[in-house]
């Protein structure tokens, strides 16, 4: 035990003095910045495209220019009370934010007061309908009076039309920290605005000169709107018999996309949008109804999404649930790289110490099977110390992080990232089914390196275990889809796939019984593979010439320890 | 050193064969090696001595016979006694010098402090003061050989087992390899040497066994296995060497071109082949004496030996 010690110390020690190891510590806090600010940083110098617009119709373009000015006062508001607070706020309800009272009511769990206070931030972000609120206070009364059945418990709508006309007094204090704001920090506040880096031309030219601008690459894309977009009711369209049929429509009576980019969509996207949106108010203009009740037709009919506990009873599918049921995902995939990047690191060095002939020195001292564990104990220990580096990153920067840029803390909030971090199951399982998969594969990488010269002859060797590593990333997906499953459960017992499959399953959760067998058969697996690629080791190490054939290997480990089989070129 | 060994014997084999696969590398060897002894065990490439150090060291198994090293049945209890220096032998590129000779200390079983205390002495003693912390790979050859060597001595062990100490040395490194071993017989310790170069061996070992094709071919203490009964002549010469064949009377002729070891036939007189040789060869050097181990060994193991190229 002091000898494998000795030899998982120098491993170790070396190891801290690698440039490897400080990438390896370093890459991670570095992808998290990168990711954090690299995206922000991007979209900053991503090159300005140009579009031009056409507008047969005379108001299209103005409804969507007016819609590019009006602050978005549910942005707004999130980071006005953060900044304030400092505390990222929950995150809404998707109905909310786009302004569906209807949906944002019936999103409420009725007996969860906490929900209320989320309803009640949902009618504050109802700053973004607040010209029209103000306008018309009979509208909004009709509107709630409509949807009583869906208030919360508790609430009363009188409660909310009080609620309504004295609205918070932040929303004044908003107001004037927006005024402060410069062009460019203010334009992120607003309502909508086009995907980054797109820009409008103001041009006077005709259709034929931008599409030649378009051609020449000078123009990304021209949006042609028709001359009545609003266009005439179904049931009053003349029917197409009695009609002109036959001719070609004029170019003015068709809206357009002319571009030659068909991948990127984003523009032609929000271009669609606002313009839809513009649209439909005319249309209900035109109808002379009621705003209120063309949003009534128009809202979709909603799911909320139940999950079932252990009692039977339905709970509520919250965005850490969601999170949980994906973190997996994330954990099997760092698991896989952790085991498989460390064995190849055993690999390259077990076959470094054999090539420069160190190792029968070695061997004068410790035992190979003492040397092996020792090799392996002493990359696991730089493992773990890379791994535990990443958690203590991970939650400093989940802590720290958010203090610092409060965007950061929603997008984490939003991922659920407390969740999984406070999980009882995820994190400790990941770090057992670490050591184990790790043990074992790091064995059998050992024995291969063992019986190299060099890292070619290795790499053929190495084919037929790469194969096998790669099945768990192909079941990463069907396995976090069904986790109890057939293919999760015939990949749980198979050994040498245990860790990714059971680590990929733990959102099921996976029943006890499939935990204490697949861990039970996992340690054998470990055992006897520790001991096989020591046999294999034992022999392989000292050994030169060409690399042996698989029925040597297997003659090899038949044999019992005190009487290790050679070869001829050992002598 | 140490009195444990009740039969004097640092190192003890009988009747030890090791095959691999229809290959018998070592066929039924015994050895006896006496405490305290430079032991020289020759033998030409492939005649089974590395093998025969590797099933000392425990590195190996012997499918038959019985291994006793400093009294204890099985190499492994006493590997902190025993010091081995293989014949292919690295260090790791990236330590500091005193680091891996205190690795190998360690590893037999001496503390870290202790060890580290004791490789700075040697490093120094041994000239390699101003390279206590640099690197293994910044060293030269020789450099690196010494170090190796050092790493193999830290721990004072009793018994030392050299697998071609001399080869790839330089005449200043290998004067101190000499140096080293006597150094150690002195202390009381017990030297195991392997080569194919008989003359090294020649110089500094009390007993010798030769090997061949896994068999042992002879051993006992050099002078007794030197005085063989056969007279040699060692000559130095200018000329042309070819005279010597037509000369009666010699049994052998090792001709290295400016010297040779003449072996006389029994009833040759060596006055009369110096007569002989006059006029026909400038003479530098007579010599009469015993047949070199090199003679002895050709002799004992007949023409396979020189069809394999011994020296």
């Amino acid at each position: 035990m002091a000898k494998t010690y000795l030899v998982a110390r120098r491993e170790f020690v070396e190891n801290l003095r690698t440039k490897a190891f400080w990438i390896g510590i370093l890459a991670f806090p570095l992808m998290y910045v990168l990711l954090i600010f690299g995206s922000v940083w991007l979209s900053k110098t991503k090159d300005i495209r140009k579009y031009a617009v056409i507008d047969h119709s005379g108001f299209v373009l103005a409804g969507i220019e007016a819609r590019q000015v009006l602050p978005d006062i549910d942005k707004l508001y999130r980071a006005y009370k953060q900044a304030k607070t400092e505390k990222a706020r929950s995150w809404f309800p998707a109905a909310i934010r786009t302004g569906n009272i209807g949906q944002a009511l019936a999103e409420v769990d009725k007996k969860k007061p906490e929900d209320l206070d989320k309803v009640i931030d949902g009618f504050e972000m109802f700053g973004r309908f607040l010209p029209q609120i103000r306008a018309n206070r009979e509208q909004i009364v009709d509107m709630i009076d409509r949807f009583s059945f869906l208030l919360p418990e508790g609430m009363s709508k009188d409660q909310v039309v009080k609620w309504f006309d004295t609205l918070p007094p932040e929303f004044d204090e908003m107001k004037s920290w927006l005024a402060k704001l410069d062009e460019k920090d203010r334009k992120q506040w607003v309502a909508s605005t086009a995907p980054s880096s797109f820009v409008r031309v103001k041009t006077n030219a005709s259709e034929k000169e931008l599409r030649e601008r378009v051609d020449k690459g000078d123009l990304f894309a021209v949006f042609v709107i028709a001359k009545d977009p609003v266009g005439v009711q179904p049931s009053k369209k003349p029917k197409a018999s009695d009609g002109d049929g036959g001719t070609k429509p004029n170019s003015e009576d068709v809206s357009r996309y002319i571009s030659n980019n068909y991948t990127d969509k984003a523009l032609r996207r929000w271009f669609a949008g606002e313009a839809s949106a513009v649209i439909r108010e005319a249309r209900v203009k035109r109808l002379n109804v009621k705003a209120v009740d063309a949003a009534w037709v128009n809202a979709g009919l909603h799911f909320q999404s139940k999950g079932v506990n252990k009692e039977g009873k339905e709970v509520d599918v919250t965005d850490k649930a969601q999170a949980l049921q994906f973190a997996p995902v994330v954990f099997v995939y760092v698991l896989w790289l952790a085991v498989f990047i460390m064995s190849q690191m055993l690999l390259t060095n077990t076959i470094e110490e054999k090539s420069n002939r160190i190792i029968e020195v070695l061997l004068s001292s410790v035992s190979p099977m003492q040397l092996m564990t020792g090799k392996i104990f002493g990359l696991a220990a730089t493992g773990l110390t890379i791994v535990f580096t990443w958690v203590f990153f991970f939650f400093t920067g989940a802590k720290v992080m958010p203090l610092i840029y409060p965007a950061v803390g929603v997008a984490m909030d939003k991922m659920g990232i407390a969740s999984i971090i406070t999980d009882p199951v995820l994190l400790p399982s990941f770090l057992i089914y670490f050591v184990l998969g790790y043990l074992m594969f790091s064995a059998m990488f050992c024995a291969i390196g063992s019986v190299c010269n060099s890292l070619k002859e290795a790499q053929n060797l190495m084919t037929p275990v790469t194969i096998i590593l790669i099945v768990p990333m192909l079941t990463l997906m069907p396995i976090v889809h069904s986790p109890n499953g057939t293919i999760a459960r015939v990949m749980s017992y198979i050994p040498i796939y245990t860790p990714f499959a059971m680590l990929n399953r733990s959102a099921g959760p996976p029943p006890l019984i499939d935990y204490v067998l697949t861990t039970i058969l996992l340690l054998v697996t470990v055992f006897v593979i520790m001991v096989g690629a020591a046999k294999v080791f034992r022999v392989g190490i000292l050994m030169t010439g060409k690399p042996p054939k698989i029925m040597e290997i297997l003659r090899w480990l038949r044999a019992p320890v005190t009487n290790m089989p050679a070869r001829k070129d050992m002598q | 050193m140490h009195g444990s060994q009740s039969n004097g014997l640092a190192l003890d084999l009988e009747g030890v064969t090791k095959r691999f696969g229809n290959f018998t590398a070592v066929d039924g060897l015994s050895m006896q090696v006496p405490t305290g002894s430079i032991y020289g065990f020759l033998g030409p490439n492939g005649s089974g001595k590395t093998t025969t150090m590797r099933m000392v060291m425990s590195i190996f198994y012997p499918d038959d016979g019985r291994i006793s090293v400093l009294g204890q049945p099985r190499g492994e209890l006493v590997k902190d006694r025993l010091g081995y220096l293989p014949e292919e032998k690295g260090l790791y590129k990236k330590m500091k010098v005193r680091e891996i000779v205190t690795y190998f200390g360690t590893l037999k079983g001496m503390n870290r402090a202790e060890a580290w205390e004791k490789a700075t002495q040697l490093l120094e003693r041994y000239g390699l003061g101003e390279w206590l912390d640099k690197k293994c790979e910044a060293l030269s050859k020789g450099m690196g050989q010494k170090v190796q060597l050092l790493g193999t001595l830290i721990h004072d062990p009793d018994l030392l087992i050299l697998d071609e100490p001399f080869s790839g040395l330089d005449p200043i490194n290998m004067e101190l390899m000499r140096d080293t071993i006597l150094q150690m017989a002195r202390e009381g310790r017990t030297v195991l040497f392997s080569t194919h170069v008989m003359y090294q061996a020649e110089e500094i070992c009390d007993r010798i066994l030769l090997i061949h094709r896994g068999h042992k071919v002879l051993d006992g203490p050099l002078r007794e296995v030197r005085s063989s009964g056969d007279q040699a002549i060692k000559l130095d010469y200018d000329g042309d060497g070819r005279v010597l064949h037509e000369i009666s009377g010699i049994a052998r002729i090792n001709d290295a071109g400016k010297s040779a070891e003449l072996i006389l036939e029994p009833d040759k007189d060596p006055q009369e082949l110096l007569r002989e040789l006059v006029g026909k060869l400038v003479i530098r050097r007579f010599d009469l004496r015993e047949p070199s181990l090199h003679e002895i060994y050709v002799k004992a193991v007949g023409d396979d030996a020189i069809i394999e190229g011994v020296h």
